[in-house]
């Protein structure tokens, strides 16, 4: 029997409205709780729950940094 | 040696088909720290950057006023980029003890949350990319 050995993580919910914006990620970092435009109003949305903060990368893009 | 894994996170190459590919690339979470101000943030581990760079956005959140900060230029693969210099310190998400001191460049625009770099990240872990299996391994390095 094969063990799966890809730990890569994809999150369930992503989608193409969550390119370039600020979301939320839960803690085991596998679900968009919220997203929003501005880190402010997505702070805003979160309130006191703990998240971790991110940002989704466009598709079609390729990144060099 | 004690070594931490985290997994690459994903991301669609084309929102059409989820089957055509995915590009994973290797973040960690870390917690920005500025007096009492603490934000969790997923940051790309990136071998090319100086050090650590941080979207201009997050500044307010840790307390810092980039108007008092000096100018700083940042210069990628593809262009260069005016930022602000700052302090800040951070931890590792699995090595809570060990604060890392460094100053960021704080940059509008940045496409991602924040990059951890030469001089703040690899001086202080051994790392390793197991792209074949998504994985990032991550253990303090001895001095």
């Amino acid at each position: 029997m094969k063990m799966k050995k890809d730990k890569g993580i994809l999150i369930k919910n992503l989608a193409k409205t969550h390119e370039n914006k600020w979301v939320a990620l839960s803690a085991d970092r596998k679900k968009i709780l919220a997203s929003s435009i501005s880190l402010k109003s997505l702070k805003e949305k979160i309130g006191d729950n703990k998240v971790i903060y991110t940002r989704i990368l466009p598709a079609n893009i390729s990144f060099a940094f | 040696m004690d070594w931490k894994e985290y997994g690459y996170i994903g991301n669609l190459r084309n929102w059409r088909d989820v089957s055509e590919s995915v590009i994973y690339r290797p973040y960690v979470t870390i917690y920005i720290h500025n007096g009492n101000e603490r934000i969790p943030v997923d940051a790309l581990v990136d071998s090319g950057s100086d050090g650590m760079v941080i979207h201009a956005e997050l500044a307010k959140d840790l307390g810092i006023d980039l108007s008092r900060c000096p100018h700083k230029n940042l210069g990628g693969a593809t262009g260069s980029k005016e930022g602000f210099t700052c302090d800040v310190s951070y931890e590792v998400d699995g090595f809570p003890k060990d604060t890392i001191e460094t100053k960021a460049i704080f940059v509008p625009d940045l496409p991602v949350a924040c990059l951890i770099g030469q001089e703040d990240f690899f001086e202080r872990f051994i790392v390793q990319f197991e792209k074949r299996n998504n994985v990032l391994r991550i253990a303090k390095a001895q001095k």
